[in-house]
């Protein structure tokens, strides 16, 4: 027992590393070999009232993380748990804070792994009954204890039974009646149990009570508690979102004395710029699913609208003098950020208070008006797509714009920051208003003056430009040349800083360049670039760095785009352009991704031709990036390089690399590798796979694992829907089907059916089944890559001999029509066209109807 | 592997992932990615494509319609579509459809042009004139050349495409106002229609005259048109883009070669893949103009394997593809001996006896060309004609029979035949009457005949010489014909050529008698 204090006592508070890390050590070995004992040994030295508080409270925090660490609770014996659970408990009385807290967060350690297990249901009603406790210690200890259970529940998302949230629910309530230190811990408890609060709060009864409770401490004269009470209300709302209609006005009582209170006024407004957002995304939502919308909580919101609207914009009338950053959280910042929730939520009921608050305050005396008209009209543009806001902003844009030249800085600013926003979301209002020359000329002066009115027109001008790309009339082409023109005199600028601004700059630019129709005016700019190019390398710091940068995407994006005009390699330019890149990596003595980029672009403009420089290109340059694979950035250039160099090719010239797929997989199979390198892994090896052909025969296999262990993968990530990682997902499950894909093309040529892949269909349609349900939205890149690769099996195994059913079961397959019909709703595009013809083609082919007509 | 593991490989945040927050970056990434999967698309489309080719109808590549359009425009616009497609177009509607040509409203526009173009595709009485007079075809170019909606192109360059099958003068209009360079470049316009519209159009002005021809060939008409061929989806396309083409290497004065060179295997190429006796036709015709001059050109043809099927061609029951496929051949017989030993190996000289009693005069005419052609090689080939006792006999009676015209060139086939022949083949062709063929020949009327006939006798006469030493055999046999004293009487022939000709043999063999 001694050397275990002595190993607590090393592995905390030991002076040498070397000491620490070796107890630390000997802890582990001791809690894999021996773990009853190791966590029996944790608990008494918790307990040993022998011994300093400060070895107490390490035991305890080891006990804790062993606890948590995956899962280490589950590995001991039952008697030796039922016995530390009784030393913990023991433990919550104690009159030492520290032990008293540690013990708490042990328990809801232990909690949080066996209450959804149900395997220890007591422990709820024993700290329940104790929150009624006559003693007031044991009473906060239950309640801490409470909260540190909903806490732990919350951070490890598990969820325990109805029964025991109302169990918890009632020990909460029974804690905001008590003493303001309980209370508050009770508020704070409510605001984490809420995640698995949903069926309790089904019962109006209980609603109703909690509700009431909440409130009153909303309205307390205690600021602590009010300032609790109020930012649980936020997330208390969405738990109530679906009867907000019963509780708005009580909501709203309770809260408009607090949203004039500078203390209040920033987390009043939140929890109702929160319930606002809550209605745009469930709008969103539905419009994505075509699910039901319920109105109800919109109809609810505007009974309590006006007096709303009107706290919020007068919060914005709050201007700092002195303020320099405009964009600071503030209570004006707060109260835009409302107003923009509100009014996309109300839509054109409540516009009316706006326009009548920004006519109002536009021309007046104050600044402190001025600026908050223009941010009030600001925040309702935050709206892409309204008519209404395209038509108000048409006839207000000539009036914003005189404000740039208001005698206040700060209205100047806001009214930069208007104008950014109508470009943003209505460009054409600028775009095709009468005077847009005029405006885009005066747009351009402010590029060359204060920094922060470059950054609002800058902003404002690079919007315009995102819209020359839906431009099919061509009529904003007379643009191009003077934009560009006009980023790069910002590109030019000393005076900022950091790069920030110049990569703005440089996103206009090859905006404009990718609506350029003509080669030989691409070429123009391509050789300026070139020149630039080798000027850049005596600028210094952000600006060397961030020019750069942007001159090598806007050499790649002059070649894409002139891939993409169909123009024929000129292969002085190719050499050209090579050398400047080679140059680049030799100056800086090492490669990156903005550098492979444009190598890239090259490669594919230069098809063919490129074979003179692959030798020199992979031996020289890329094999350095291929191996950096811990850089993910220029790890991934350097795959996807590598990926649309194979491409650019043919096989004969790229064969005597092929090996390279070897390694590739051993880096989707090395845990080191970055996964999101491993989804341009994918593409490599797919693109690889496509032009080798039966070359790649050999590895079929191994890509295949890789390709079932990525769809185990992703549906193992779809039955566990963790959003915060939906983006990683939805990017793996393209590249997995990619590679799919150009595994068909690959190995089944000339009409002869390549058996192993045949037999992998399955495989491929359990993972389809499993990710392309309606309930996932799934994107529209994965319904055409699902369909197509669902058609291509289909037409290259009719011809596999008895199992000709197979190919027809799988084209009629539920699985397949399903997803046909989500590709239905976006056949204006026409891949998506093709695809349907496709269907119906070997719907044909089957004598079967045709699916669509 | 257990799922925990694999998911382990895809499932960890690590550290080092960190946000983008370059912008430009994040331009670039997207645009990458877009033009990324677009070609990998596309090379998976052509194996697809590849696959299914004989089976399946290919999909259009590109709609004329582009997806980018509003929603509703693009409805609209499809369903006007189909509405005129149905539509008669009379003349009485020209007005209403002038009034929409200049509309601004994208429908309107539609509506003109799709109006205008139908009411010139009638098969006969197009107001052409009426389009001209009314300052049409700059409006028309204008479309053509800034609107954005590839259908109004397509519909824009068919109504100036039949403008162009007018009268010279009319196609003149639109030469004026840069219609060929625009013509050119409609040729590779991505979208299918679009081009095979600029293929109709070339084809139409091309054929027009050899200037308008030319003025193509210089702007760059012919690589275009090879790369559609090239890439043609079907074999319609393939027929026009073959018109079209021919057109432009076709016509005398012959185009230069420079021009045209590069359509010369492609022409080879469809010869021996397609069957339509149009196209065929056309691509033969066509060959044939370039099959004529050097012999890199002739190994060009030969080299591409199309000989055999030429040959075949010779049997077809159409003459308007057999006389240009023949003088093809006649052509590459004009090249070196390893050129023509190579076509006489391919069986060329079976087919010859059929085309010699062939029905037609200019098919009769070009047979004997061709023989000419060979017989004017090396001794070796004129052996292979000579000893063909069919094709002699043919030539014989042709010479003796058959019209001035065909007289003319079988003599030229025979009379080559006496240069390089060897002794013996002129022995054979002496035994079997050649001096009473050439003595009826030179009682004939045709000087031009009696020209060759007397160049040949005078070099039988050599060979003679040379076979017998000092009892020519051959000059005791033409005296005793009474051939020599004809000659004699020829002297006196008023054309110098015959004069000379005759001369030349009396003062050989015997006292040339002084005019004087």
């Amino acid at each position: 027992m001694q050397e275990f204090v002595e190993l607590i006592q090393a592995a905390f508070f030991g002076k040498e590393n070397n000491q620490r890390s070796q107890a630390e050590q000997q802890l582990v070995n001791l809690k894999h070999q021996l773990p009853n004992e190791f966590f029996q040994n944790c608990s008494s030295v918790f307990i040993s009232t022998q011994l300093d508080s400060q070895t107490r409270v390490a035991a305890g925090t080891l006990l804790q993380r062993c606890i948590s660490y995956e899962q280490g609770w589950l590995t001991i014996g039952l008697d030796v748990k039922r016995k530390i659970k009784d030393e913990l408990l023991s433990q919550l009385i104690s009159s030492d804070q520290n032990i008293k807290k540690s013990a708490a967060s042990c328990l809801s350690g232990i909690c949080a792994i066996e209450l959804p297990r149900q395997e220890w249901p007591e422990i709820i009603s024993i700290l329940v009954q104790n929150t009624r406790h006559e003693s007031i210690e044991i009473k906060k200890a239950a309640t801490i204890t409470l909260g540190y259970i909903c806490e732990a529940l919350k951070n490890q998302k598990q969820s325990i039974d109805k029964t025991e949230s109302e169990k918890v629910l009632y020990g909460i309530c029974m804690g905001l009646q008590g003493e303001k230190q309980i209370r508050l811990i009770s508020i704070r408890a409510l605001k984490d149990s809420l995640q698995f609060m949903d069926q309790v709060l089904i019962q109006q009864q209980v609603r109703d009570h909690v509700t009431k409770l909440l409130v009153e401490s909303a309205i307390s004269q205690d600021s602590e508690i009010r300032l609790a009470a109020l930012e649980c209300l936020i997330d208390y709302t969405k738990s109530i979102f679906d009867y907000l209609e019963q509780y708005i006005t009580v909501l709203w009582s309770c809260t408009q004395e607090s949203i004039f209170h500078k203390d209040f006024a920033i987390v009043t407004m939140e929890i109702w710029q929160s319930i606002a957002s809550e209605i745009n995304e469930r709008q969103t939502v539905s419009n994505r699913t075509n699910l039901g919308f319920r109105k109800t909580q919109k109809e609810a919101l505007q009974l309590v609208a006006q007096q709303l609207i009107q706290a919020v914009l007068q919060n914005l009338l709050i201007s700092d003098e002195d303020e320099e950053d405009d964009e600071e959280q503030g209570i004006q910042e707060a109260a835009y950020k409302a107003a923009s929730s509100i009014s996309e939520a109300l839509g054109n009921i409540c516009y009316q208070l706006y326009l009548r608050f920004v006519e109002n305050t536009l021309q007046s005396q104050e600044w402190q008006n001025r600026k908050a008209s223009l941010l009030a009209f600001s925040s309702m543009v935050e709206t892409a797509d309204v008519l209404e806001l395209f038509q108000f902003s048409n006839s207000a844009i000539g009036e914003f714009i005189k404000k740039l030249a208001d005698s206040h800085k700060q209205v100047k600013y806001a009214a930069g920051r208007v104008i950014t926003r109508i470009a943003e979301n209505y460009p054409l209002v600028i775009l095709k208003h009468q005077f847009a020359d005029d405006y885009i000329n005066q747009f351009s002066q402010f590029l060359q003056g204060n920094n922060k009115l470059t950054k609002y027109l800058l902003w404002t001008l690079v919007n315009l430009t995102e819209a020359f790309r839906d431009d099919t009339n061509n009529q904003f082409c007379k643009y191009y040349d003077f934009l560009i023109t006009q980023f790069a005199t910002v590109i030019g600028r000393q005076d900022f800083q950091d790069g920030s601004l110049l990569d703005i700059a440089w996103v206009g630019i090859i905006n404009c360049l990718q609506c350029i129709k003509e080669p030989q005016t691409i070429k123009k700019y391509l050789s300026a670039f070139g020149q630039q190019m080798v000027a850049v390398y005596s600028q210094i710091g952000w600006q060397k760095e961030a020019n750069i940068s942007g001159l090598l995407s806007a050499i790649h994006i002059c070649f894409l785009r002139l891939v993409v005009l169909g123009d024929q390699c000129d292969i002085q330019l190719m050499n050209n352009f090579y050398s400047l890149i080679v140059d680049y990596f030799k100056k800086i003595q090492t490669v990156t991704q903005d550098g492979f980029y444009a190598i890239s672009a090259i490669a594919q403009y230069s098809k063919i031709n490129f074979k003179s420089l692959l030798d020199d290109f992979m031996q020289n340059y890329l094999e350095i990036g291929l191996q950096k694979k811990l850089e993910i950035e220029t790890f991934k250039g350097a795959i996807l390089c590598l990926a649309d160099i194979a491409r650019s090719l043919q096989f004969k010239e790229f064969s005597k690399y092929l090996k390279i797929l070897e390694y590739l997989i051993a880096c989707v199979n090395d845990s080191q590798v970055n996964r999101v390198a491993k989804i341009a892994l994918f593409i490599c090896i797919a693109d690889i796979v496509l032009i080798a052909e039966h070359e790649a025969e050999p590895y079929f296999q191994a890509i295949w694992q890789l390709v079932k262990s990525g769809f185990t993968a992703s549906i193992y990530f779809t039955q566990n829907k963790d959003m915060a990682q939906l983006e990683y997902y939805e990017n793996l499950n393209d590249a997995l089907l990619n590679c799919y894909l150009c595994m068909l093309h690959a190995y089944n040529l000339n009409k002869i059916p390549y058996i192993p892949l045949y037999q992998t269909i399955p495989d491929f349609c359990m993972f389809i089944q499993a990710t392309s349900d309606k309930s996932l939205t799934p994107t529209v890149e994965y319904i055409r890559l699902s369909v197509t690769c669902l058609l291509d099996c289909v037409s290259y195994y009719k011809q596999v001999q008895g199992q000709e059913n197979m190919s027809q079961k799988l084209l009629t397959s539920p699985l397949l029509i399903s997803l046909l019909d989500m590709l239905k709703q976006y056949s204006n595009q026409s891949e998506n066209q093709q695809l349907i013809m496709l269907a119906n083609d070997l719907f044909k082919s089957f004598q079967l109807p045709q699916y669509l007509n | 592997m257990q799922p925990q593991n694999q998911f382990s490989l895809f499932g960890n945040v690590q550290t080092n992932e960190t946000e983008q927050n370059s912008e430009v970056k994040k331009k670039r990434e997207e645009f990458a990615t877009e033009i990324r999967s677009r070609e990998r698309n596309n090379i998976i489309n052509n194996k697809r494509l590849a696959q299914n080719n004989q089976t399946q109808k290919l999909p259009e590549s590109q709609t004329l319609i582009p997806t980018n359009l509003p929603q509703e425009l693009q409805i609209a616009l499809k369903n006007q579509q189909e509405v005129l497609q149905k539509r008669q177009f009379t003349f009485d509607d020209f007005p209403d459809v002038l009034q929409k040509i200049y509309s601004t409203d994208i429908l309107q526009l539609h509506y003109g042009v799709t109006g205008l173009r139908k009411m010139l595709s009638v098969e006969s009485g197009a107001p052409i004139q009426q389009v001209i007079d009314a300052n049409l075809v700059p409006k028309l170019i204008d479309i053509i050349q800034k609107e954005q909606i590839p259908q109004l192109v397509l519909e824009a360059a068919w109504a100036l495409t039949n403008v162009a099958s007018g009268t010279t003068q009319q196609t003149q209009s639109i030469i004026d106002k840069g219609g060929i360079y625009l013509f050119v470049k409609l040729l590779s316009s991505q979208y299918k229609d679009i081009a095979e519209q600029a293929v109709w159009a070339i084809g139409n002005i091309a054929g027009d005259c050899t200037q308008y021809r030319d003025l193509i060939l210089r702007v760059g008409g012919v690589d275009p048109l090879i790369a559609i061929m090239q890439n043609a989806p079907s074999k319609n396309t393939i027929k026009h883009c073959t018109w079209s083409l021919s057109n432009l290497c076709r016509g005398k004065p012959i185009p230069e070669f420079k021009y045209v060179k590069n359509a010369l295997p492609v022409f080879c190429k469809v010869i021996i893949d397609d069957t339509d006796p149009e196209v065929l036709t056309d691509a033969c015709w066509a060959l044939s103009y370039l099959s004529d001059g050097d012999n890199s050109r002739l190994q060009t043809v030969i080299d591409s394997q199309v000989v055999p099927t030429l040959i075949r061609l010779l049997d077809h029951s159409s003459l308007q593809l057999v006389i240009p496929t023949i003088r093809i051949l006649g052509n590459v017989v004009t090249g070196d001996e390893a050129q023509t030993t190579y076509v006489l190996s391919q069986g060329l000289l079976q087919k010859i006896p059929k085309l010699l009693s062939h029905d037609k005069k200019s098919m009769r005419r070009e047979a004997c060309w061709t023989i000419s052609n060979i017989t004017a090689g090396s001794s070796n080939q004129v052996s292979q004609v000579v000893r063909d006792s069919a094709i002699l006999e043919k030539l014989f009676t042709l010479m003796t029979t058959d019209v001035e015209e065909i007289v003319r060139e079988a003599t030229w086939a025979i009379s080559n035949s006496t240069k390089h022949g060897s002794n013996q083949d002129i022995q054979l062709l002496v035994s079997k009457g050649l001096f009473n063929v050439f003595k009826q020949l030179l009682e004939g009327d045709d000087t031009q005949t009696m020209t060759v006939v007397l160049e040949a006798l005078f070099n039988v006469l050599k060979r003679g010489d040379q076979d017998f030493k000092d009892d020519n055999y051959y000059l005791t046999q033409l005296e005793q014909m009474g051939v020599i004293s004809k000659i004699e009487q020829l002297q006196k022939h008023q054309n110098q050529s015959i004069y000379q000709k005759c001369f030349n043999i009396l003062e050989q063999y015997y006292e040339a008698e002084s005019e004087l």
